[in-house]
């Protein structure tokens, strides 16, 4: 049986090139007066139809107490449950038998920003964070103790909507 | 001016032609070919004849010495190291040739060209003023030597369809 | 020395200053527009960092083009390697001599302290030199430049070097002819190959684009073949021969093919400008046809360089625009439409101004609206075929039939 191919016979301006040339070149030009849609990154950092999300997991922050204490009551259920075993707490405990962190830090190099610190922990102490500009001169200036995460200021994300926690 | 810039190019078209016989890769050889042709034109340019001259860069250098590399790289001759240098009766043969060829030279160079095939000084430089240096080129050619150049190209015809007849068996 | 030949010499050295760092600026320029312009045409901005609207970045890309490591292939020629980019330059830097630039400046005699008397008697004309070849030197100069393609990619020792190469000889031969045979046309009108002719001739009737339609159109698109520009960029297809003949190409080197590819763009626009375009020529003013004075060369050559722009500039919209051919397809328009084109008007043009010249019709406008009218049913039938696929269709649109 010989093979059979079809041929299609289509319409002068569906096979033209030079109009279909013509068609590109108008619709680039239109695209010159066009507003531009590049963000201008250092000066801006959010524009109207483009802002960080609320939900975004950055760079960690510990919250206070009204004394500037660390809210941490050094349960343990951030290092246990984290993924990257990039939090490393020694817990102690003062004379009057409250539980704090002795040592607290987070290595931001392992951490994989999952964000279940934040979810397990039950004092609402550890956060992630709406941040992302996170350069440093060195390496081991990633390694986050406690003051430096109690001295952070930037938001921290809503990991989810507190009216509806179970995300119904 | 014109002296020491003959020699000057004359000795470029000498040097390069020796180096584009000698090379042993075949680029190479046809990359000094290029520069003997380049320094023609320089000649050319120093005899009055500008239309020449970049008629030899834009067909010979421009033109054909592609082809001819193109060819070369086609074929991966480029990196071969191989030569096809005859034995001692063709060693001998380009010995007697070259000989004669320079003793010739020699001989050509004593000859006084008959007077009609000399112009006075400068009689190239005011044709070109007047004529342009297409015009003077157009004007014998089409004019006075057009069954020659006609001739010429049916010549080159022939050899076209000869190309086409022998590259494509089937039509 | 005499006061004449110091005239000439300093003339001829500011001349070549002039000419030169207009087609080196230019490079800079028409790099960093090439960067701002696609990204309009894009919706971004583009470079807008370094210096004023980001026109210092093309400088601060040589610079740091200049301090990178130049990296030499395994097994590549070195001596070829290394002359291939400088091979690629020279000419496309040298074509820009015998361009016009101005109306001629007025000659002086004048007196300066340490050098003296220095006298430039007559006009002084606005070109390197005004070669009685013309606009054939430009052809035959730029016909060099594939040789820089050709050893490029030849001594990297690379297969998609070597590709790229071949790809590039074999379109630039092909294109040259086409280019040469559509100026043919223009060389029956002016009579000769210098472009002050050319431009003379333009201003005695209309711009040569009305009369010499077709002929703008062939050497329009041969010149964007010739300098390897979309959409026949087939020596440097990224996506198939990572970036052609240049991938093995480092620092300054790499710099210099792209300046080159450059260079040649700005010579192929001002060849436009010049031939079909009226080169200095302010349209619709004789005041330019009087006699020199500064007044007007900063005038004409203001004029000059915008229409050269304008090329420059629809040369960067086309890139953008429209899609790389096929190499198939790019031989075949070659071959077999734009050079039969090419001979078929060349044959077209000269009948017509033979009947013209034997009706005894002046050469003015008359004459050059003759020409176009006869110009006008010729673009008519030459874009309905290329309209109807014949020459640039897909592989799906050939007209053959299988039996069944």
């Amino acid at each position: 049986m010989a093979i059979s191919v079809k041929v299609m016979q289509r319409k002068n301006q569906e096979i033209s090139y030079l109009r279909a040339a013509l068609k590109g070149m108008a619709l680039t030009f239109s695209h010159l007066k066009r507003p531009s849609v590049t963000m201008q990154y250092p000066e801006e950092t959010k524009t109207e139809d483009w802002k960080l999300p609320e939900r975004w997991r950055g760079t960690h922050r510990m919250l206070t107490d009204e004394q500037g204490r660390a809210k941490c009551v050094a349960c343990g259920l951030c290092p246990q449950i984290c993924p990257a075993n990039c939090i490393k707490l020694v817990p102690g405990e003062d004379e009057e038998g409250h539980r704090y962190p002795l040592v607290y830090e987070i290595d931001e190099f392992r951490c994989v920003f999952c964000g279940y610190c934040q979810e397990v922990c039950p004092e609402e102490a550890i956060h992630v964070g709406q941040h992302y500009e996170n350069a440093e001169y060195s390496r081991d200036r990633f390694v986050y103790d406690l003051e430096r995460l109690c001295a952070q200021t930037h938001p921290v994300s809503t990991l989810w909507d507190p009216s509806d926690a179970r995300g119904e | 001016m014109t002296l020491p810039l003959f020699w000057v190019f004359g000795g470029i078209a000498i040097l390069s032609g020796f180096m584009c016989i000698t090379r042993r890769s075949p680029v190479a050889s046809a990359l000094w070919l290029i520069q003997t042709m380049f320094s023609l034109a320089g000649i050319y340019v120093l005899l009055d004849a500008q239309f020449i001259a970049v008629i030899q860069v834009l067909v010979y250098a421009g033109a054909i010495m592609v082809i001819f590399l193109f060819v070369i790289m086609l074929l991966n001759l480029g990196r071969t190291k191989t030569t096809d240098m005859v034995g001692r009766p063709g060693q001998i043969t380009s010995l007697v040739l070259g000989t004669l060829m320079t003793l010739e030279l020699f001989v050509l160079n004593k000859v006084i060209p008959a007077e009609q095939f000399r112009l006075p000084e400068g009689t190239m430089a005011t044709m070109t003023d007047e004529m342009g240096a297409v015009g003077m080129i157009a004007e014998p050619l089409f004019r006075g030597y057009i069954v020659p150049f006609e001739i010429t190209s049916v010549l080159l015809l022939a050899a076209v369809v000869g190309a086409v007849v022998l590259a494509k068996r089937k039509i | 020395m005499t006061p004449e030949l110091k005239g000439f010499l300093l003339v001829a050295s500011l001349k070549i200053l002039v000419a030169f760092s207009l087609v080196n600026v230019g490079v800079i320029m028409v790099i960093w527009a090439e960067r701002r312009v696609s990204a309009f045409l894009q919706d971004r901005l583009g470079p807008n960092r370094v210096g004023p609207l980001g026109l210092l970045q093309s400088l601060a890309d040589g610079v740091k083009n200049f301090t990178k490591e130049e990296t030499y292939p395994a097994e590549a020629d070195p001596v070829v390697f290394v002359l291939a980019p400088v091979l690629s330059f020279i000419p496309a830097m040298l074509a820009a001599a015998v361009i016009p630039f101005g109306s001629p400046l007025p000659g002086f005699d004048m007196t300066l302290p340490i050098i003296g008397q220095i006298v430039y008697s007559g006009e002084i004309p606005m070109m390197i030199a005004d070669l009685p070849i013309g606009f054939l030197f430009i052809l035959a100069i730029t016909s060099l430049g594939v040789y820089g393609i050709v050893m490029a990619g030849w001594s990297s020792n690379n297969k998609y070097a070597f590709l790229g190469s071949l790809r590039g000889s074999a379109q630039m031969v092909s294109y040259e002819i086409a280019m040469g045979m559509g100026l043919v046309a223009l060389m029956i009108l002016v009579g000769n190959v210098t472009l002050t002719e050319a431009i003379a001739r333009q201003q005695e009737s209309t711009w040569f684009i009305f009369p010499l339609f077709i002929g703008f159109f062939l050497f329009a698109v041969s010149s964007l073949a010739e300098t390897n520009r979309l959409p026949f960029d087939l020596p440097e297809t990224e996506s198939e021969l990572v970036t052609g003949f240049h991938t093995e190409y480092s620092s300054m080197k790499f710099s210099m093919f792209f300046m080159a590819e450059y260079a040649n763009m700005i010579t192929a626009s001002a060849m436009m400008a010049t031939l079909f375009f009226g080169g200095w020529d302010i349209p619709f003013t004789t005041w330019d046809e009087g006699p020199a004075s500064y007044l007007r060369f900063f005038a004409t050559f203001g004029v000059f360089l915008a229409k050269t722009w304008m090329f420059m500039l629809t040369f960067i919209w086309i890139r953008w625009t429209l899609p790389r051919f096929r190499f198939d397809q790019l031989m075949q328009l070659g071959w077999k439409f734009m050079i039969p084109l090419a001979l078929g008007y060349i044959m077209l043009i000269a009948t017509t101004v033979w009947v013209l010249d034997t009706r005894g019709v002046e050469f003015g406008i008359v004459y050059s609206l003759i020409l176009f009218a006869v110009n006008l049913p010729l673009t008519y039938v030459l874009f309905s075929i290329l309209d109807r696929g014949k020459v640039l269709g897909g592989s799906q649109h050939k007209r053959v039939k299988v039996s069944a």
